[in-house]
């Protein structure tokens, strides 16, 4: 019998920000482009793949709360830093499946009707923007992190996502801190991998998260990716608590 | 057997067994079969000295490929017989 989920339960994370409260509805599409080959004397159509390309469209409420989303949506039409965007499904259980993408806003838009309340649209196209070695600039992976608030003291190993096998094409890891009260010292967040969820090893590391800053960052790593994957967060600061997410998608 | 953690591809990358952890340059004590992985993709290289890693692999023995022997005098003799014709 197949699970199904309901769409209330998505998180959307554009950099250092949990946007879901302002959002109601997601689209995203992935898609490949093929060159046809079809040559005399065959009798159906072949095709060979070319470049990939993917969307994402957002809808929701108008606001004008600091961190909003006119606030946010405004401040990334056209910036200089490509965005990126965690959307998570089912959110707050670790393993559950979320695409994460680095994207273009193509499209701002906000709608006033006079009898309706305020809202907002906007469009992202994926890029990799050259970036070494992302080989999809928009993909599907899974949350390393329930999203919940972690007290300093706390913080450590969070539980492993089993992929079944290892993966050789490498991978990416999105991390957004969108809360960060920790003083006293920074805070490091890593992604570990393990062949036999008994010995782990380093697979990515994040830069410093500074003390009380909020932030986000997306890494790339190549070669072999583990069948575990599991992420890992210690502080020097001695005071506050941290929410951080991790998306991880392997190519 | 005893190791040193390397710090893998970026120099940095610490590894964590059970609830120890172990950052570039450190020595760790492991089986060898704890360590394979983690000696294959570079995190660990065994210490000089200590109990040798004991990961074997098999080698196919390099085929011998005999030459065809060719008696130059018979060739010779052979040319020699077709131009009398």
């Amino acid at each position: 019998m197949p699970t199904f989920l309901h769409g209330k339960g998505t998180k959307v994370l554009l950099d250092e920000f949990d946007l879901s409260g302002y959002f109601n509805s997601v689209d995203m599409a992935q898609t490949i482009d093929t060159a046809e080959t079809t040559t005399f004397s065959a009798s159906s159509k072949s095709y060979i793949k070319g470049l990939e390309d993917g969307t994402i469209s957002l809808a929701g409420l108008y606001s004008q709360d600091t961190d909003g989303s006119d606030e946010e949506l405004s401040a990334i039409l056209g910036a200089a830093t490509t965005p990126i965007i965690t959307v998570a499904f089912n959110a707050g259980t670790i393993g559950n499946r979320c695409v994460v993408a680095k994207a273009h806003e193509t499209n701002y838009s906000i709608s006033n009707p006079v009898g309706d309340v305020s809202s907002v649209t906007a469009d992202f196209n994926a890029s990799s923007d050259a970036t070494a070695n992302l080989l999809r600039s928009i993909t599907t992976g899974v949350m390393l992190t329930a999203g919940g608030s972690i007290a300093f003291g706390s913080l450590g190993n969070l539980s492993e996502v089993d992929n079944g096998a290892s993966s050789a094409n490498g991978a990416t890891a999105l991390l957004h801190v969108t809360a960060n009260t920790i003083s006293g010292g920074a805070t490091t967040i890593k992604v570990q991998h393990s062949a036999d969820n008994v010995s782990w090893a380093d697979l990515v590391t994040f830069s410093a998260v500074t003390a009380s800053t909020v932030v986000a960052e997306q890494k790339v790593v190549t070669g072999t990716i583990n069948r575990y994957v599991r992420a890992t967060a210690s502080t020097a600061g001695s005071s506050g608590a941290i929410t951080y997410n991790i998306g991880f998608a392997r190519f | 057997m005893r190791f040193r953690v390397t710090g893998g591809a970026d120099g940095v990358s610490g590894i964590d067994v059970g609830s120890k952890r172990y950052e570039p340059g450190d020595e760790i004590d492991l089986t060898g079969k704890q360590a394979e992985w983690l000696i294959e993709q570079g995190y660990l290289e065994p210490i000089e000295g200590s109990k040798k890693f004991a990961k074997t692999v098999e080698v196919e023995p390099t085929p011998v490929v005999e030459e065809p022997v060719v008696e130059a005098g018979n060739d010779e003799a052979s040319a020699d017989a077709g131009s009398e014709f």
